[in-house]
């Protein structure tokens, strides 16, 4: 056997997967016939997973509050031209803002409770409860119970998957439960009314659930697990933005 | 529904915040240090979001920026003739009763810590962070090359470290 000399940068390709194959053979031929060097490349190798496996640990810490509080929507619009009068007027209306701010502050606060606990009774009620829901039918009943153009997302990349969905329909209150599975038979809902009109972004924790409320101006989202605060991060945004029809 | 680019950078950011604080507190050693800078970088990166093109591409332009806020940071201490310390793994190793073999844990984190920024960042972003080498070359903004052969030197000073760890009170050049 004739082989070119093995550069380091060559065995650490070789290791990453990046080699072009026919080169990656030589590698893999030479490491075979040379106990020094499959010495060493099963020690860099363990070097790698030691990496990933010694800092996955730093995932699963809670993200503090204080920066989720920062990233709201509403903070990145971009700030429209206001004239002169527009300010005048902006001025008269701070008075009165700020008087109705605290009682409407309380009503929205006090409607958003109430969802939350419309969400986390969802959970348990199997009345009505849709199981082995397709997709498919699962995005037409949310669509035509919300009014929206809306599909079931697809949690599959986090393990979880579609199990059963149901509508809740009570007085002016139309909300849709979707509820996902792991191989743990840990149960992830995604609980789903129009909007009370104040874009929100929150963690909250409920004895053993990790509760996301995410609500934009149209969709009021309320997610549930028991999960770490990283993993309903992770969820959170997964099911968010798979929910584009 | 459309979701709007705000939204879509909302949730593209909220869920890169465990990895972007992960990556900070191994790069810098000091859990308190990393989190005042991935704390800026949200602030910076906030400020900023329209430069963002590409939402997908959201994880290198928050690494960008936290280098970049660490990079300045460091001037700023040297100007001001503060000795910077990169070393210090000061909690880090709080985290190691997670792991299955604690000790060998601590020992890795020493040696990771005794590395140059550099060398640390470079095995971050293909070990850690799961980057192709043309990834890693485009973030970096270093040829393929460069990555290779840096990657290489990195991974050899770390076994280096491992296998032969400093003696109490020796003093080694990175």
């Amino acid at each position: 056997m004739n082989l070119l000399p093995i550069s380091d940068e060559d065995l650490h390709a070789f290791i990453d997967g990046e080699l072009a194959p026919a080169r990656a053979a030589d590698v893999a031929r030479a490491i075979e016939h040379d106990a020094v060097l499959s010495r060493r490349v099963a020690a860099f190798r363990a070097d790698k997973i030691r990496l990933k496996e010694v800092y996955a640990p730093l995932m699963e810490h809670p993200i503090p509050d204080a920066w989720l509080r920062m990233i709201d929507p509403l903070k990145l619009q971009q700030p429209p031209r206001i004239d002169r009068r527009a300010w005048m007027a902006m001025a008269a209306s701070v008075v009165a803002i700020a008087g109705g701010w605290t009682a409407y502050r309380s009503l929205t606060s006090d409607d958003d409770e109430d969802v939350i606990t419309a969400a986390i009774a969802s959970r348990s009620n199997r009345v009505g409860l849709r199981e082995n829901i397709s997709a498919d039918d699962a995005g037409a009943l949310m669509s035509q119970t919300l009014g929206l153009r809306l599909k079931a997302p697809d949690l599959s990349k986090r393990g979880f998957s579609l199990t059963a969905a149901n509508v809740y329909a009570a007085a002016n209150k139309r909300a849709v439960k979707l509820d996902y599975r792991d191989v743990q038979s840990r149960v992830f809902t995604l609980y789903l009314t129009p909007s009370s009109g104040t874009p929100r972004f929150e963690m909250l924790r409920r004895s053993d659930l990790r509760i996301c409320v995410w609500q934009d101006d149209v969709l009021g989202t309320i997610m549930l697990a028991d999960v770490s605060a990283g993993e309903m991060l992770r969820l959170a945004s997964l099911a968010y933005s798979g929910l584009n029809a | 529904m459309t979701a709007r680019p705000q939204d879509s950078f909302v949730a593209a950011l909220t869920a890169q915040l465990p990895a972007l604080r992960r990556y900070a507190r191994v790069l810098i050693g000091s859990a308190t240090e990393a989190d005042d800078l991935v704390q800026d970088c949200i602030e910076r990166a906030l400020r900023q979001w329209t430069k963002l093109e590409h939402v997908e591409r959201i994880g290198g332009w928050l690494r960008s920026i936290v280098h970049n806020i660490h990079i300045d940071e460091l001037r700023r201490k040297r100007r001001q003739g503060i000795s910077v310390d990169l070393t210090t793994a000061e909690d880090l190793s709080a985290n190691m009763s997670f792991v299955r073999d604690p000790a060998a844990a601590i020992d890795f984190d020493r040696a990771l810590s005794s590395l140059t920024y550099e060398h640390r960042q470079i095995l971050l972003l293909v070990g850690m962070e799961g980057l192709s080498y043309r990834e890693t070359a485009g973030e970096l903004g270093v040829p393929l090359g460069t990555v290779m052969s840096r990657l290489a030197r990195a991974r050899e000073r770390l076994r280096y470290e491992i296998d032969f760890p400093p003696i109490p009170g020796e003093k080694r050049e990175s």
